[in-house]
């Protein structure tokens, strides 16, 4: 037996408490202005084409305690802001916090002039070269690195290209294994003419992206969530926040044509990185040539690059230092919850600064 | 009245005397004559049409989409009273009103109560025509009316007539675009009909997940259908037929575009306008240069570094020798010294 209790007057309450809490909503919304994006004070110290290379400001006397820089390579889908969203949610400033001297790769929006960048340009052009500007300006050989999903993946790349360059290697949720069973993204590349979208459409664009994240969880993503932000309508500063992350998950720039091609047919396809056969520019990448530190972080709960694609690069590293950090939360909330404030970034940067 | 500008209570009293109607015609049970249009949506659009105007461009995407979430919402509970309408017990009620949205998954005619709840399905559909309309010079949904069935196999067969004649190349093309044209539609209406055959399923779902527990409100049954749906949803859209379907949609909308765009090529061609094939030959031949030239300053850069480093060397070792010899021209003026010191010792001695 159903008990079906909603009765005209409770349906009738709920209905006007959601109107009103529209209604005086509004002022929040027209109140909230434009969205920044990106909370902590940096200095581009180095630009190439349509690439930023990004340098966080101390404040006056504070040196950090590491004396080896980081530097942070994020994925080319989304925008890196996300990883200093807002001033209680900034994975950047946690890990500044923490005693690090933190760079950051901003890739910018490629256009068609980009079509023709490849995987060897991003890994062995613009990292190589960010890397080789950095190492300058500190006096090093080596500096850190820290990738983001798929940056994580062409962090593992380049560490296997050019490991006298990197001291240690932290890599976030970062795909490894791209056929698992649990891989949604995967599953549904596996049948796309990837050479005939390419042709077709030159770069990916990013309303592509959204619509396949989207895709993911379409009813809560779309929908629900929705529903849920009326409950905190009346609080400027939530709706403030809400703004800025709904600003990020569309704020998707279009993908180089080329260098989709290759990671989607190399990486998702074939999952050749797995069987040690991918091939960048003159190089084959072999992750065993990975002997520096290595620090996986991965989150429990991600829907898009699930533990299971993460965790077999400890089999893959010829690193005789490998640790892995399981996040409790999934693949935005190891970056912008409260939890991940307090424990991701403070283990990043004690485990740095051990090494 | 309250305070905010944007906000006036009176149209709230209206959406009450609505529910306040419905909730006599159900004490009254039969013979009632059916509630009028629901009026809280109604005058929440006229609402925010109102004030639209004044709502930055960046928030007016993000309420409409609450708007449009809080119809949903309500909609299902709303449904619900209806079937409720008539019935002594609320719980053969909430049967029939599942019942009913089960139903509307087969057939949806424009009149039936269930059709927005069961539209909640089309939503998959729905963002993928948003994303296909922003990539296409057509509207997403253009091609939806397409013929499709018995006529399509006609068309098939008639498209498939080799072209005759000097117009031959120009007749294929359009030919090739039109079956490219009837395919995606194919896809498209597949995709369609998975997730409405999933639909079918979550109401089901809903049933069981909801078992003894109390409904008390809109929004407990809201929040338990999404998770119904999108349960449901992750079980069957990891499967290989969904990933075959998802990958035919993809395809099929790529070779569309394609014979557009080869259509488009021939026209522009015709004007001495560079085609998209032009492009593709700059963009290549772009990236080739400017690799070259990094790579040309990245070596210049070090052979600079080399130059600098060899410069710096030669002066360390030109200042060797300047050293020893200033040392040593040092060494025998220090030697001299003395000679000059007797010599001034003989010289004052001799005075």
């Amino acid at each position: 037996m159903i008990n079906f209790q909603i009765r005209p007057d409770k349906l009738a309450e709920e209905m006007a408490d959601y109107s009103r809490k529209l209604g005086h909503g509004i002022e929040n919304l027209i109140d909230a202005g434009e969205i920044d994006t990106g909370v902590t004070a940096r200095t581009a110290v180095y630009k190439e084409d349509k690439l930023v290379l990004y340098r966080y400001d101390r404040p006056e006397g504070a040196e950090a305690s590491n004396e080896t820089p980081l530097l942070i390579v994020y994925a080319l889908v989304n925008r890196p802001y996300m990883t200093d969203i807002q001033e209680d949610r900034s994975t950047i400033r946690g890990l500044m916090d923490a005693g690090q001297d933190v760079y950051l790769i901003d890739w910018g929006y490629p256009d068609s002039s980009d079509y023709a960048l490849t995987m060897d340009d991003y890994i062995n052009g613009y990292i190589d070269r960010c890397v080789d500007h950095i190492c300058e300006a500190h006096g090093l050989d080596s500096i850190n690195v820290l990738g983001i999903c798929q940056g994580g993946t062409f962090s593992l790349c380049y560490t296997s290209m050019h490991q006298d360059k990197v001291r240690n290697l932290v890599t976030m949720v970062t795909p490894v294994d791209f056929k698992t069973p649990d891989n949604l993204l995967s599953a549904w590349v596996q049948h796309i003419d990837i050479d005939l979208l390419v042709d077709t459409i030159g770069n990916i664009p990013g309303e592509l992206l959204n619509w396949t994240f989207l895709s993911l969880k379409p009813f809560s993503l779309t929908g629900q969530k929705y529903v849920n932000m009326v409950d905190v309508l009346d609080d400027p500063k939530k709706v403030k926040n809400f703004l800025r992350m709904e600003k990020w998950i569309f704020d998707s720039p279009d993908q180089a044509g080329e260098t989709f091609r290759q990671f989607i047919t190399d990486f998702y396809q074939k999952n050749a990185l797995m069987a040690g056969e991918v091939e960048i520019g003159e190089h084959v990448v072999d992750l065993a040539n990975i002997t520096c530190p290595v620090l996986n972080i991965y989150a429990q709960q991600d829907h898009l690059v699930p533990p299971d694609a993460s965790t077999p690069l400890g089999g893959l590293v010829g690193s005789d230092d490998y640790k892995e950090l399981a996040f409790p939360g999934g693949h935005i909330g190891i970056y912008v919850s409260g939890r991940a404030q307090k424990e991701v970034t403070p283990a990043i940067g004690e485990w740095l600064s051990k090494r | 009245m309250t305070k905010n500008a944007f906000w006036n209570d009176d149209w709230m009293n209206t959406q009450r005397q609505y529910w306040e109607q419905l909730n006599n015609m159900q004490q009254q049970a039969l013979g009632v004559k059916q509630p009028p249009t629901n009026p809280w949506e109604q005058s929440m659009e006229h609402w925010w049409s109102a004030i639209q105007g004044a709502v930055p461009s960046t928030g007016q995407d993000f309420f409409s989409k609450m708007m449009d979430q809080g119809k949903n919402y309500f909609q299902m509970a709303e449904q619900a009273m209806q079937a409720a309408n008539g019935q002594e017990n609320i719980s053969d009620a909430w049967a029939k009103m599942l019942h009913g949205l089960t139903e509307s998954f087969h057939q949806t005619p424009s009149n039936d109560p269930f059709k927005k709840a069961s539209a909640f399905w089309e939503m998959p559909m729905d963002n993928w025509n948003r994303m296909a309309s922003a990539m296409s010079p057509v509207p997403g949904d253009t091609l939806r009316g397409m013929p499709h069935g018995d006529v399509k196999e006609h068309l098939d067969r008639l498209l498939g007539t080799p072209g005759l004649g000097y117009t031959r190349e120009s007749q294929t093309q359009y030919q090739s675009l039109m079956q490219a044209a009837m395919d995606y539609q194919e896809a498209m209406a597949e995709y369609a009909l998975f997730f409405s055959s999933m639909g079918e399923k979550s109401t089901k779902l809903l049933q069981q997940k909801i078992g003894d527990t109390p409904v008390e409100s809109a929004r407990h049954l809201y929040d338990t259908w999404v998770g119904c749906c999108e349960e449901l949803y992750a079980e069957d859209v990891i499967t290989e037929d969904y990933a075959k379907l998802h990958g035919r949609l993809v395809n099929a909308l790529m070779v569309l575009k394609s014979r557009y765009g080869e259509i488009l090529n021939e026209s522009l061609s015709t004007m001495n306008i560079p085609t998209h094939d032009d492009l593709r030959t700059i963009q290549i031949r772009m990236q080739e240069q400017r690799r070259e030239n990094k790579k040309l300053n990245s070596e210049v850069a070090a052979l600079r570094r080399e130059i600098m480093k060899m410069q710096a060397e030669k002066k360390t070792t030109d200042a060797k020798p300047a050293a020893a010899q200033t040392k040593a021209k040092k060494v025998t003026k220090k030697k001299a010294a003395p000679r000059k010191k007797k010599a001034a010792v003989a010289k004052r001695s001799t005075k």
